[in-house]
């Protein structure tokens, strides 16, 4: 018994180990630089109470990356289903063709919706030609384009995640469950939706701390209602040369995020979610 | 266990993700054949002039080299790294085991600024600016989270009767693990892999702060970006899909060669 | 001894591991010693070793390693942990001040950078040397105003005689002025600036900008895409667009003439080496050199008489431009830019 405490430690040692030099220990040192003006931390944060903009500049953020986090999931579910329902030696070819589009920049990925939805663009061309519309509507700059620009980029993450947790359910619960008569779609909610939970919480929690990290697709398809927290924090450190005011943002950025992921686990319940309620 | 409806739905949804996934890649071809300095569509006039700049000139082909190599020493740390913390947290039960697994997202919930310069400064007084394992430790710690939530969460599914099971069958520790859980997990850590890959391939943020004169492609591309954004972008991710569809087209037929060799040989047992 | 201060003297004995004799190790490390020199990185690299760095290596014996990019928050990093990585860094006109006013930077010694005087006093600042000039300018799409073309930026507000979307840099930086140039007041009498009447005249435009663009990549795109059909940028990229047969092209009139610098910062470990090199930037035959691959000059003297007659007309510092631009004066921006671009993103969001 005593080998058997001793393999979790030394699991999580290298993690902590990393993480302590290459996370800690930096964070702990901007945090104090930044903080270390007159008023500290409170500085920050009055800056943040007081400023017109940083409020509904959250709030923006956060409804972006709820609706992009939904979308993903909405999409991504059926698209994992069909993966995992594939034989093994087929699923990585699929995996890797969902993730071939990773291979080119962002700023190359987002000019093509350009190309697709500009005002001379491929969109509006046909839409003239057939007739539907007497000039170039506006698609680009909207949150149309910068929905669209978003699930492309994070669609994959959502699809990943998913898969690999469904392909280690076991397909005969499901098939239990149709032979004792239940229907399809009595397999399919109360069985199979079920068991995939701890994959949409993953997924859904990555693809919106991502979501919130955003501010390059935003920037280039969006409007200004489009500016996100990170690019604010971004401002502030390389125009504004306040350290003060893009830290005290992106403490509330964590918070908040903390916040967010707590709601989702308190939407989702699940006591298997972290290892110890086991 | 589905319908053949539900597969027909299935697969017609599958492929209309595909198609939306993938057309930006249609338009890579035109955008980096055409001889104009600035990305348009369609070209008026073709070229091969970005394929000889990304080629001949070092300063993108090291780049596109420095970003494969760092993503690749990125990838294997991650996975050793995120696969060991995903099994601490979950399956032996660790005190604070929701402190670990709230440790290990936190590089993808602080904004990359921040990170990035408290990185920076750290690095700055251990004079470890401009060094290669700096920057892959670096870009593993963002990294990292993907593989631990993602491995997490399949290990939270994987059936631990199974794992039981082996152990009273008389497996020891290490067989079960090597013989059961991780053939069970292959789908999430080659998925884990793959998202710790591009993590690292795409970073811009931190490798802005920490990697001194070394140049990684994004930022290769940050750099010319305040002057002009021109087709070597596009050729480089050219080279790259068309690199990684041969890689994936070699390695369906070495696993259709294999599958017919096992077929036919008899088994030596 | 030329290459070695006392600090670095101080430094080295500190540090402890090479106790040396200070005159033979001066020496030696005056040999040897390579700068470190921080800029844009990017295309123009190359062009920076071939016709700068490697003949003053070749000349001096001191080496030159490029790093790239410029950032204002490297610099604070490294001045608040003490470790200059730097001896000389690119900035620009508002991140120059900050600078001064934290005092980050050296003193420049002009006995070693241009002893004879030959720089123009705007380009002789106490901690810092222009090393190039470059200009805001209205760039429009030839083919989209049946053959007219805007003069100023009060055609630029004319949406009757210049129909069509507009883009302008996400920033109150330079945008203000514009509004306030299309309003009739002189380019000498901007500054201080009248805010109100400003952000009244913007609000005039504001519907038919499409987009507010953040890098230079994006200026020049959205007119070739034909997302806007007239919109700030920077003079440099729209000529050679122009020449490949772009419909595009630029006015100097109303153009926002800025500066921008080389300066050492405060902790450099070699700053006599770094303004030895700072120097070459006086030859006004590197200068024409380089002018081919960017065109932002800096005031090598003679360098305008040195290039041919078209290509000198597309530079800032033409005198023909110079009298049409305003001068940007960053001592104003570098005051009042956090209230300012507080209020501008209010604006926007409204």
């Amino acid at each position: 018994m005593l080998r058997k405490q001793w393999i979790a430690p030394l699991l999580a040692a290298p993690l902590i180990l990393l993480f302590a030099i290459f996370f800690v220990v930096p964070f702990i040192e901007i945090m104090r630089v930044s903080f270390s003006g007159a008023g500290g931390v409170m500085a920050g944060l009055a800056w943040l109470w007081t400023s017109p903009v940083v409020g509904i500049v959250f709030l923006n953020t956060l409804q972006l990356a709820l609706s992009v986090t939904v979308i993903c999931l909405v999409v991504g579910y059926p698209a994992a289903c069909f993966i995992a329902l594939q034989p093994e030696s087929r699923r990585g070819i699929l995996l890797a063709l969902i993730l071939l589009p990773f291979w080119t920049s962002v700023l190359v990925r987002t000019y093509t919706w350009s190309v697709v939805l500009g005002r001379e663009g491929i969109l509006n061309a046909s839409l003239i030609w057939l007739g539907l519309a007497d000039g170039p509507q506006r698609f680009m700059f909207t949150p149309l384009a910068v929905h669209l620009g978003m699930v492309q980029i994070l669609l994959p993450v959502a699809i990943l995640t998913l898969v690999g947790v469904m392909t280690e359910l076991d397909a005969g619960l499901v098939r239990a469950a149709r032979v004792l008569g239940a229907s399809p779609a009595r397999a399919f909610w109360h069985v199979f939706l079920p068991m995939t939970k701890p994959g949409l919480v993953a997924a859904a929690m990555l693809i919106f701390i991502l979501s919130l990290g955003f501010y390059i697709t935003p920037a280039l398809l969006g409007g200004p209602r489009h500016r996100t927290i990170a690019n604010l924090i971004d401002l502030q450190v390389h125009q504004m040369n306040d350290w003060t005011n893009a830290a005290a943002m992106a403490l509330v950025l964590l918070a908040t995020t903390i916040a967010a992921v707590a709601v989702l686990r308190w939407l989702v319940p699940d006591r298997s979610l972290y290892g110890s309620a086991r | 266990m589905t319908s053949r409806v539900t597969r027909i739905g299935l697969a017609i949804w599958f492929g209309l993700v595909i198609v939306f996934l993938l057309f930006p890649l249609l338009f890579l071809g035109p955008l980096s054949l055409n001889a104009s300095e600035i990305l348009s569509f369609p070209p008026q006039q073709w070229s091969l002039r970005w394929y000889r700049a990304l080629f001949t000139d070092p300063s993108w082909s090291g780049a596109l080299w420095l970003s494969f190599k760092v993503a690749i020493l990125v990838t294997v740390i991650s996975v050793a790294v995120g696969t060991a913390a995903a099994l601490a947290i979950v399956r032996h039960r660790v005190r604070g085991s929701a402190w670990l697994y709230g440790l290990s997202i936190a590089p993808l919930i602080v904004p990359g600024i921040v990170i990035a310069l408290g990185m920076f400064m750290v690095f700055a007084r251990l004079k470890w600016l401009e060094s290669l394992p700096a920057l892959v430790l670096a870009h593993s710690v963002v990294a990292v989270p993907y593989v631990v939530v993602v491995v997490s969460a399949a290990l939270r599914n994987l059936d631990e009767t199974v794992e039981r099971a082996a152990r009273v069958l008389g497996a020891g520790p290490w067989q079960t693990f090597h013989l059961v859980t991780v053939p069970a997990l292959r789908s999430s850590i080659l998925a884990g892999g793959m998202f710790a890959f591009f993590a690292s391939f795409d970073d811009l943020i931190i490798t802005l702060f920490v990697s001194g004169a070394l140049e990684t492609l994004p930022l290769r591309i940050w750099n010319d970006l305040n002057l002009r954004l021109d087709p070597t972008v596009a050729a480089a991710a050219c080279v790259m899909v068309a690199m990684s569809m041969a890689g994936l087209g070699i390695a369906e037929f070495a696993r259709k060669a294999n599958l017919r060799r096992l077929q036919t040989e008899p088994d030596h047992g | 001894m030329t290459g070695i201060s006392r600090r670095d003297l101080t430094r080295l004995a500190l540090g402890g591991s090479a106790l040396l004799l200070p005159g033979v190790a001066g020496r030696a490390w005056a040999q040897a010693a390579t700068i470190t020199v921080n800029g844009s990185g990017g295309s123009l690299a190359k062009s920076l070793e071939r016709i700068y760095e490697k003949p003053f290596t070749t000349q001096t014996g001191i080496g030159v390693r490029a790093t790239a990019p410029v950032s204002l928050a490297k610099l604070k990093a490294m001045v608040e942990t003490g470790n200059m990585e730097w001896d000389l860094t690119e900035m620009g006109g508002a991140d120059m001040i900050e600078g001064v006013k934290n005092n980050w930077l050296t003193e420049i010694d002009w006995s070693i950078v241009d002893p004879d005087a030959k720089l123009p006093a705007i380009a002789r600042q106490k901690y810092g040397m222009v090393t190039s000039t470059f200009s805001t300018v209205i760039a429009y799409r030839t083919d989209k105003f049946g053959g007219k073309a805007p003069k100023s930026w009060a055609d630029f507000w004319d949406l009757k005689a210049f129909p069509g979307p507009r883009a302008l840099q996400d920033s109150p930086v330079q945008n203000l002025e514009f509004a306030l140039l299309a309003d009739d007041v002189p380019a000498d009498k901007l500054y201080p600036l009248d805010v109100e009447r400003a952000f009244k005249k913007l609000d005039q435009i504001k519907r038919n900008v499409v987009t507010w663009w953040s890098t230079g990549a994006q200026q020049v795109q959205l007119l070739v895409d034909g997302e806007a059909v007239m919109g700030t940028v920077w003079n440099g990229r729209v000529p050679p667009l122009k020449k490949e047969g772009k419909p595009v092209d630029i006015i100097w009139n109303g153009g926002a003439l800025q500066l921008s610098y080389w300066a050492v910062p405060k902790g450099a470990k070699h700053p006599k080496e770094a303004m030895r090199y700072m120097a070459t930037r006086l030859d006004p035959v590197k200068g024409a050199e380089l002018v081919k691959d960017s065109p932002y000059p800096g005031f090598a003297p003679g360098l305008i008489e040195k290039l041919p007659e078209d290509v000198a007309k597309m530079l800032p510092i033409h005198p023909d431009n110079v009298q049409v631009q305003y001068t940007f004066n960053p001592d104003y921006w570098s005051e009042h830019r956090p209230k300012l671009s507080e209020r501008w993103a209010a604006w926007l969001l409204a």
